[in-house]
């Protein structure tokens, strides 16, 4: 780790962390269905990003390791999100019937 | 450095830099882990989009946010317990370690209640599922991937409080200072990551309903 990170930011870290969690509670309990979907996992993003950044270090860290994450997390988003559309679209499997 | 990493590295800032990337590679691995089943649950929420959103009406929610505050709440002692010993304050590191396992019990405990009641109400992983207020197979999937999820993620947190055992002990013998504490940086840093992870299924387990 380069610099030392200041108690202070780790305060401010957990704040922003309780208000998300906060939001995210309003934002579940205000919306339904594909928005409810979408904001509580933006939400989650949000936090995790936060968490990564400082109470992980990620922000000091060096380019090469956050480059790394990022594109892990890319790859994870498109697993998810491809597998699930794949599932989603995908016409039903005919069944086969055995002739005669 | 120990004696026997000598003969390793050329100095110590080598030798902190490959454990540290050691780490970070054994989180990526935990990640594809976790990957593998957030994307069976979202192809099977897709799936059963009605009974995913019924079954998780039927989560804990006070419980489930409880234990979002009490995670995050033990990351940020963690993170602080470092910066202590980062200044060489050891016993106030030791205190806020000590917080930081104190946490992960309640976070257990929590889980373990919910585990309780959830099974005595039929609300079971697999075969052995038999809830008559929440009858087929799409709320069936939800629970057995709640309790394998979630179950995993707890695995997580006990071995975190395995880490926070051992790096209270060699606190306890001396074996960490102000200028020499990667075992404890290291224990620190896969702790936020458990906490990451659970910030994922909190939402998909307790509010998207």
């Amino acid at each position: 780790m380069a610099a030392q990170t200041r108690a202070r930011t780790y305060y401010a870290t957990w704040g922003a962390l309780l208000v998300l969690t906060g939001c995210t509670m309003a934002a579940s309990s205000l919306t339904r269905g594909r928005a409810e979907v979408a904001l509580t996992l933006l939400s989650s993003t949000a936090k995790a990003s936060l968490v990564a950044l400082f109470f992980m270090h990620l922000a000091q860290s060096r380019f090469m390791l956050r480059a790394v994450l990022v594109v892990a997390a890319a790859f994870v988003a498109i697993l998810v999100a491809l597998t699930a559309a794949d599932v989603a679209l995908r016409p039903p499997v005919p069944v086969l019937q055995p002739k005669g | 450095m120990q004696p026997v990493l000598d003969a390793h590295f050329e100095d110590r800032p080598k030798y902190e830099h490959a454990a540290r990337l050691g780490l970070w590679v054994f989180i990526g691995s935990e990640v594809l882990f976790f990957a593998a089943l957030f994307t069976l649950y979202a192809s099977f929420r897709v799936l059963h989009p009605a009974a995913f959103e019924e079954a998780s009406r039927h989560t804990d929610f006070a419980k489930g946010a409880a234990n979002t505050v009490v995670l995050v709440t033990s990351s940020l002692a963690a993170a602080l317990g470092l910066h202590a010993l980062q200044e060489g304050a050891r016993r106030r590191a030791a205190m806020l370690f000590a917080l930081t396992s104190a946490l992960a019990l309640v976070f257990l405990w929590l889980k373990a209640a919910e585990y309780s009641s959830h099974l005595a109400e039929g609300l079971r992983p697999g075969a052995a599922y038999a809830s008559s207020e929440l009858p087929g197979e799409g709320p069936r999937i939800f629970y057995t991937l709640y309790y394998l999820m979630t179950g995993l993620h707890a695995l997580h947190v006990l071995g975190g409080l395995g880490a926070f055992a051992w790096v209270l002990w060699m606190l306890r013998r001396g074996a960490w200072n102000g200028s020499w504490h990667l075992g404890v940086e290291l224990a620190v840093l896969y702790w936020h990551f458990v906490d990451l992870i659970w910030l994922y299924l909190w939402p998909l387990f307790y509010l998207v309903r």
